[in-house]
């Protein structure tokens, strides 16, 4: 019995990484890269962790769906945030998915995986698109909505898949501190 | 006694077909109806339109006037004609045109899109296809390549990486540009005087223009030019 990995699955994506590189340099590149990594990782919360690394994008897995669209939200806060301070913007459009991929050492594998990657290309920069089940998993969350944008049909998967977008309130969404903050409360 | 107005509420159409042209038609005159496909009401009041299980090159839908509508496709071109409430079309390939609609949100790999009327907030997310919007009171636009012209627009925020950009801002118009390496054209009417923000780490800049607070136009490029013309 392969191991499963049920949670949610959120995808990062550098929004016109290749032309960023053209540009500015290698250096400027990495320098972008490890900028998206360290407020990632200083953002996660608890039962959530960084899969791996996909070029300019990052695979992350969490156990809670609400923590995974507050946390995907705050990201793109930071994210804009550094952008108005200056230098290279960085625009990363974000997908994100409930549901069940394969377990294979530290990677997770399987359809889902798959449909939150083609998600996350739907995005805009500093948008977060998510699936009907993320949204249902994820349930009434406080300062957040809910867009509905229809049926998608993305490359590779047979049936439409009803896709969301999510909107924050303005400002930090995670004013009253992290997720796992709240929850330990 | 007076009695209370109607309440009006907007009809809900989804439509998914993969490769089917789709063609919505906003018309007072007709009930809804569809050739191509199969009306089937959701329990929460909403119409899907499913496509005929023999496959059909076109699937036309009949609404009323204002009706809410979800488009997806895969390759199918979408085309919706009259006025229409809330919009949304995502598709990866099908070229998208709009007549009028309340709002619109597209998104798209490599679709061309066209907007004749936007009445309120008009989202346009793509990768690569051109984009073309007449009228709108808000737009937001993001796209890596595609070339992004926008006619009358009271507020524009428009994100690229490499897309060439051109607005005609009206008089007292919010413009909001970033850029990395595409050229950027703002026109303003004769006489306005926006608040000028421009700044290009490598591109020529230049404005016609007089600073004033007639509106606000800012601009960000990497190696982009940019130009504030007046017309």
């Amino acid at each position: 019995m392969i191991p499963t990995a049920g949670g949610a699955i959120v995808f990062t994506d550098i929004v016109g990484f290749t032309q960023l590189t053209d540009q500015h340099g290698d250096d400027a590149a990495v320098a972008l890269l490890e900028l998206q990594d360290s407020l990632v990782h200083a953002a996660l919360p608890a039962d959530s962790r960084v899969v791996k690394e996909l070029g300019d994008g990052l695979l992350l897995w969490f156990a809670d769906a609400r923590a995974a669209v507050e946390t995907s939200l705050y990201l793109q806060w930071r994210f804009a945030q550094q952008s108005t301070t200056g230098g290279i913007p960085l625009w990363v459009r974000i997908g994100l998915h409930w549901g069940n991929p394969r377990r294979r050492g530290d990677d997770i594998i399987g359809r889902d995986v798959n449909l939150t990657s083609r998600i996350a290309a739907l995005a805009g920069p500093g948008e977060v698109l998510c699936t009907d089940a993320a949204a249902d998993a994820a349930g009434n969350i406080d300062r957040v909505t809910f867009s509905p944008l229809g049926p998608v049909f993305v490359r590779g998967i047979v049936e439409p898949v009803p896709l969301l977008r999510v909107v924050g309130d303005t400002g930090d969404p995670r004013r009253d501190g992290p997720p796992t903050d709240r929850r330990s409360t | 006694m007076s009695f209370p107005p109607p309440v009006l509420t907007r009809q809900r159409f989804n439509i998914a077909s993969r490769s089917a042209k789709v063609r919505v038609v906003a018309s007072a005159a007709h009930e809804p109806s569809v050739t191509g496909g199969i009306l089937i009401n959701n329990p929460d009041g909403s119409l899907t339109v499913q496509p005929l299980p023999t496959g059909a090159a076109e699937i036309v839908l009949i609404c009323p006037p204002m009706s809410d509508l979800s488009v997806g496709t895969a390759s199918g071109r979408v085309e919706l004609c009259g006025r229409l409430g809330d919009v949304s079309v995502v598709t990866a390939s099908g070229r998208v045109e709009i007549e009028q609609a309340v709002s619109v949100d597209v998104r798209s790999s490599s679709a061309a899109v066209k907007v004749a009327r936007c009445e309120g907030e008009c989202r346009v997310a793509t990768k690569s296809g051109a984009i073309m919007i007449a009228v709108a009171g808000k737009i937001e636009i993001s796209t890596q390549s595609g070339k992004v012209v926008v006619s009358e627009v009271a507020k524009a925020v428009v994100q690229t990486v490499s897309s060439a950009v051109s607005i005609c801002g009206s008089r007292g118009a919010i413009t909001d540009v970033r850029t990395m390496s595409g050229r950027v054209d703002v026109s303003v009417p004769s006489g306005s005087t926006p608040a000028i923000d421009l700044a290009s780490v490598s591109g020529k800049v230049s404005c016609e223009t007089s600073a004033g607070s007639d509106g606000h136009i800012r601009v960000r490029t990497a190696s982009g030019a940019i130009r504030i013309t007046i017309r």
